[in-house]
């Protein structure tokens, strides 16, 4: 046998595929397979065979193929959950790229006794009491009792006890990334505690896990800081990289480099565009200490939101299931990921002007919706691919609909 | 680089070595060889799986994957040749260096080397020469040469200080004797009639545009931000006429920017070279622009 090729190792064969081979070679000695019955030993014997080789081992194989490629590894992450932990290694190992993890949403309620009952710290201990997102449904746990306003342990007094019928308690959410995110009031008690209620003061905010095109990106940008000389990518990686810059906000990054005065500006966003003017100045900061040689005049700077308001016509068949509220969800979702990767300056073909393309606007609606629901869509706003200069990111802004058509599969069976 | 060793043994006929005789005759015989056979079929492929992340063993097709991690661009000999051993070779020997290189991108003569080695490595002589007049050179046979602060560089007029952080790629390509043409580009059609510009090749060289166009990213990829690259030459020279690139005494006079002026026709460029815009153009007025 020769050396397969790279696209043979990955297009691997399924169980029954290596069941039907299995057969064909049986076929070939003569072995009359045509009269096995269901529970042959002979049958049954090729079967686990074939599950076991292309069933269990076939993934593994193959996911050990593509983590030595990041497009390929980027690719299964994408795919296949099981591939996404190989992504991350070959990053964080080979790169010394670390991914950044989901977070788990973390406040601290306040509650509030307007009744008699006495709660000791025992009574509220920590893994006790759990909370609620009054939207979403997702579920905190405490992890301490209940604290005075300094932070230290006490309990919860009677209402005659005030101001002592306050008390604050710390929680965390069972779940990791964003879902568990929530505005300021929207987390409520979930256990029940007689004559108490609570809230959460503060905004809660938990991030998902790194996706793999950012780890794709940012593994590769992890060789520009390995120079000394300042190339292009260097400044990006930088100025992306939270361990260095201390603002995990940041997470795009564009630097022109072709001044001819010596002069490297470097732009930066984050998921909603702008940066913050700390954000800024942390960045300028490291890529002053990291990525920039002598000589050199590094202009750091944060990107300008440029607002992309989409109006869409949508006809998809009429037997997805979707309501005409979850399509426009789904849109709306699929458009914030598109435009969120967006770089800055936009997408730049050959020297021409960075745009936003109406062609990557249809292709977010298209890809969110299977190829058999979707028939087609008309980008009514913007009417042409949008211009944005250097400094411009782009930003999504309100997703409106002409109108949403399910069409009946006429004349289907 | 010397092939790991492997399980030699075929399972497909191995089985009678390891199972008692009432199992592996008859129907159990062909059970077992069919067995057998998936077993060496997808050892087989683990193997070459083990393997394919090291670019001695990689199959052909892993190459363009290699390019991008490792930001290695594989030599036009290679692309034009992928069967090529000698070509292979020398770029899994750049691939291994790839660390190394990192290490040093931004500089000069690591610039030079990636050019050099896209080019086609021996043979080929590369130049850069900035706006100060410093020059970074390595030999047809690979030997690195330089000369500090000439202040002898004059492309444009374009006054330095404040335009200081300009750069200029020469290439001088391998000459064949033999059969009387440049490698890895030859000089460019003759200009008579039958002569239509299909896209083929680009004005002052047969090169293909696709070529080029990797040669203008290398360089865009290997220097420093903060600096631009105005061009690149591709000199067709032959030792016959003076060297218009030599450090010691270049000919550009300030005039370059434009191949030309007058009535009649004045040639303020050497003809004998193809001239590669790499970035935008800044003329003596200031004016940025892409126009030849």
């Amino acid at each position: 046998m020769s050396q397969p090729s790279l696209a043979d190792l990955f297009a691997s064969s399924t169980v029954a595929e290596a069941f039907d081979l299995a057969v064909a070679v049986c076929r070939s000695l003569k072995v009359p397979t045509d009269t096995w019955a269901p529970g042959d030993p002979l049958r049954t014997l090729l079967r686990f065979a074939a599950e076991y080789l292309a069933g269990a081992f076939e993934p593994i194989a193959r996911r050990y193929t593509a983590s030595a490629f990041l497009s390929f590894a980027r690719e299964q992450a994408e795919s296949d959950p099981g591939g996404y932990p190989w992504l991350v290694l070959l990053a964080y190992e080979l790169y010394g790229y670390e991914a950044d993890e989901a977070t788990f949403a973390t406040t601290r309620m306040k509650l509030t006794n307007a009744a008699g009952g006495l709660y000791t710290e025992a009574d509220l201990a920590a893994g006790n009491v759990s909370y609620q997102h009054t939207i979403t449904g997702k579920t905190y746990t405490a992890t301490s009792g209940p604290l005075d306003s300094d932070g230290n342990p006490a309990p919860l007094k009677p209402v005659t006890s005030a101001p002592d019928n306050v008390r604050y308690q710390d929680i965390v959410a069972d779940e990791a990334g964003s879902d568990s995110s929530a505005a300021a009031g929207e987390i409520v008690l979930l256990t029940a505690i007689p004559g108490v209620s609570a809230t959460n003061e503060a905004t809660v905010v938990a991030l998902d896990a790194e996706t793999p095109a950012s780890i794709e990106e940012g593994a590769r940008e992890s060789l520009g800081p390995l120079s000394s000389n300042g190339p292009a990518d260097a400044y990006n990686a930088v100025a992306k990289d939270r361990r260095l810059t201390g603002a995990p906000g940041i997470t795009r990054a564009r630097t022109y480099t072709d001044s001819t005065t010596g002069q490297a500006r470097v732009y930066l966003a984050g998921p909603s565009g702008a940066i913050t003017a700390d954000e800024r100045l942390r960045a300028e900061v490291a890529i002053v200490e990291w990525a920039t040689p002598g000589c050199v005049t590094p202009i750091v700077a944060s990107a300008i939101n440029r607002i992309i308001n989409l109006q869409l016509e949508l006809w998809l068949y009429d037997d997805t299931g979707l309501t005409e509220d979850e399509v426009k969800t789904i849109v709306q979702t699929a458009q914030l990921a598109h435009m969120v990767v967006r770089p800055i300056g936009g997408d730049i073909v050959d020297s021409d002007t960075g745009r936003i393309y109406i062609d990557g606007i249809r292709r977010a609606t298209s890809q969110a919706f299977t190829d058999r629901d979707f028939i087609k869509q008309l980008v009514v706003s913007p009417g042409a691919d949008v211009a944005l200069t250097e400094q411009e990111v782009a930003v999504l802004g309100t997703v409106s609909f002409v109108a949403i058509h399910f069409e009946p599969r006429k004349g289907e069976a | 680089m010397t092939e790991p060793t492997r399980e030699r043994r075929r399972f497909r006929w191995s089985f009678k070595e390891l199972l008692p005789s009432w199992l592996s005759k008859g129907e159990g015989e062909a059970a077992w060889y069919a067995i057998g056979w998936l077993i060496d079929e997808r050892l087989h492929y683990y193997y070459w799986s083990l393997l394919s992340r090291y670019p001695s063993f990689a199959p052909v097709d892993a190459f363009p994957s290699f390019e991008r991690d490792r930001r290695i661009r594989r030599s036009i000999p290679f692309r034009r040749n992928p069967s090529s051993r000698t070509a292979r070779q020398g770029y899994v020997d750049r691939l291994i260096g790839w660390l190394g290189a990192a290490r040093v991108r931004g500089g000069a003569f690591a610039m030079l080397e990636q050019v050099r080695a896209y080019m086609g490595g021996d043979g080929i002589l590369v130049r850069f020469v900035d706006a100060s007049g410093n020059w970074y050179t390595i030999g047809r046979d690979g030997t690195k040469t330089y000369q500090l602060g000439t202040g002898n560089w004059y492309w444009d007029g374009v006054p330095n200080p404040p335009n200081w952080a300009r750069f200029w790629i020469i290439i001088y390509p391998r000459y064949l004797d033999e059969e009387a043409r440049y490698e890895p580009w030859d000089q460019p059609p003759p200009l008579d009639g039958s002569l239509k510009f299909d896209g083929s090749w680009v004005w002052g060289t047969n090169a293909p545009p696709e070529e080029v166009d990797v040669l203008r990213k290398i360089v865009e990829d290997e220097k420093p931000a903060g600096m631009r690259q105005e061009w690149i030459v591709y000199y067709f020279f032959d030792s016959s006429t003076p060297d218009a690139f030599d450090p010691a005494n270049p000919a550009p006079d300030g005039t370059w920017w434009s191949w030309g002026a007058g009535e009649p026709w004045d040639l303020n460029r050497a003809a004998n070279a193809a001239y590669i815009k790499a970035g935008p153009i800044v003329t003596p007025y200031g004016d940025a622009t892409d126009a030849d």
